[in-house]
């Protein structure tokens, strides 16, 4: 087997996770997210070879889903905004607590602009701020503004509809 | 109001999902590389069959007019320059890349759809211009033994269906093409401005 076979192989068991929900959060739905996890992964395939580590695995990997999120919308199938009532019944009868609040987070982040959706998931992977900095090429002074007003939005609207 | 850090808490309850295989990935990653290889090999197959047709029907029909080859070396032109158009397109999709930064990626993406919208308007309706020109010029001496009962005839046929095929199917297609173009580039200037605010 070649080392980059191996070497993709690792980055797949170490991130596969990670990016698929980083991908949910930017599409709200699993059957989007687990096309999204495909295209991330073959590029990083095609492009794995001219990875000369200039910066973390992680940091050009979540670049790649980032660009691969943004680039979705060509096929003009991305989920926007989601029927928060809706979706709550749905889930409150077929579901438990735990993965109701799970499933409500992933709808609030949905409501989100496309741009912060990407970034508050990273947040929520607990990347530190220099990578997201990195990643999204926004300027860390910038960025922690950004976070902060997306964090309360998030807030907002997640109190919202628990409340519903 | 909920603080974030409960948010990051239930983030974290996530149950690890089913995901495929890491070898199912693989074997798609390189069937997508054949599939792709394919597509380039069959646009340019077809360039390479269309003109080789048209230079034989030049070389072995003994024309008399001009004006028959002037017809056949516009319509070589057009199916050349249009594959071309199209070959460029799918390698410049293919080609934008995913590992630089996200607005470099946006940048890019503006000017594919930019250019795409220039395709499936003015370039697919010189295309189209010149293409009837080219018959136009083949159709002088093609006709020329024919009755003027059976000239009409084939010219009712010909000019019936490139008016139906421009007005018609042409004006639908490209309204639509041209709606989800700027739909798309609206997206994306959306999400520049996302990312600049």
């Amino acid at each position: 087997m070649s080392s980059i076979e191996n070497q993709f192989k690792d980055i797949y068991s170490t991130y596969s996770q990670k990016v698929h929900r980083l991908c949910l959060g930017y599409t709200g739905d699993s059957m989007q997210a687990d096309d999204l996890l495909q295209e991330v992964f073959i590029k990083v395939w095609e492009n794995l070879e001219k990875f000369r580590g200039e910066s973390q695995v992680s940091t050009w990997l979540y670049r790649i889903t980032v660009n691969t999120c943004l680039l979705y919308i060509r096929n003009a199938k991305k989920t926007t905004k989601v029927d928060i009532e809706k979706t709550v019944l749905k889930i409150s009868e077929d579901t438990d607590e735990k993965e109701n609040q799970i499933q409500l987070l992933y709808k609030c982040i949905s409501e989100l602009p496309e741009s912060d959706r990407l970034i508050i998931t990273l947040l929520l992977e607990e990347v530190p701020y220099a990578e997201i900095a990195s990643i999204t090429d926004i300027s860390e002074g910038n960025l922690r503004v950004k976070i902060h007003r997306i964090k309360q939005q998030l807030s907002t609207i997640y109190s919202k509809y628990e409340r519903i | 109001m909920k603080e974030f850090n409960n948010l990051q808490e239930i983030w974290k309850q996530q149950q690890q999902t089913t995901l495929p295989d890491v070898s199912q990935i693989i074997t798609k990653a390189k069937k997508d590389r054949t599939q792709y290889s394919n597509k380039v090999f069959f646009q340019i197959a077809t360039l390479v069959l269309v003109l080789p047709v048209l230079f034989w029907v030049g070389s072995t029909i003994n024309f008399k007019m001009s004006t028959t080859y002037i017809g056949l070396l516009l319509m070589a032109l057009c199916v050349t320059a249009f594959s071309l158009v199209r070959l460029s397109q799918m390698i410049t999709l293919r080609k934008i890349d995913l590992t630089q930064k996200p607005s470099l990626t946006l940048n890019q993406l503006e000017k594919y759809y930019a250019f795409q919208q220039i395709v499936s308007t003015k370039i697919s309706l010189a295309y189209f211009i010149v293409l009837n020109i080219a018959f136009v010029f083949y159709f002088i001496e093609v006709m020329q033994p024919m009755s003027t009962g059976l000239k009409a005839f084939v010219l009712f046929l010909y000019v019936g269906w490139m008016l139906f095929a421009y007005f018609y199917l042409g004006k639908k297609q490209k309204q639509k093409e041209y709606d989800r173009i700027q739909e798309m580039i609206d997206a994306i200037k959306q999400m520049e401005d996302q990312y600049e605010k």
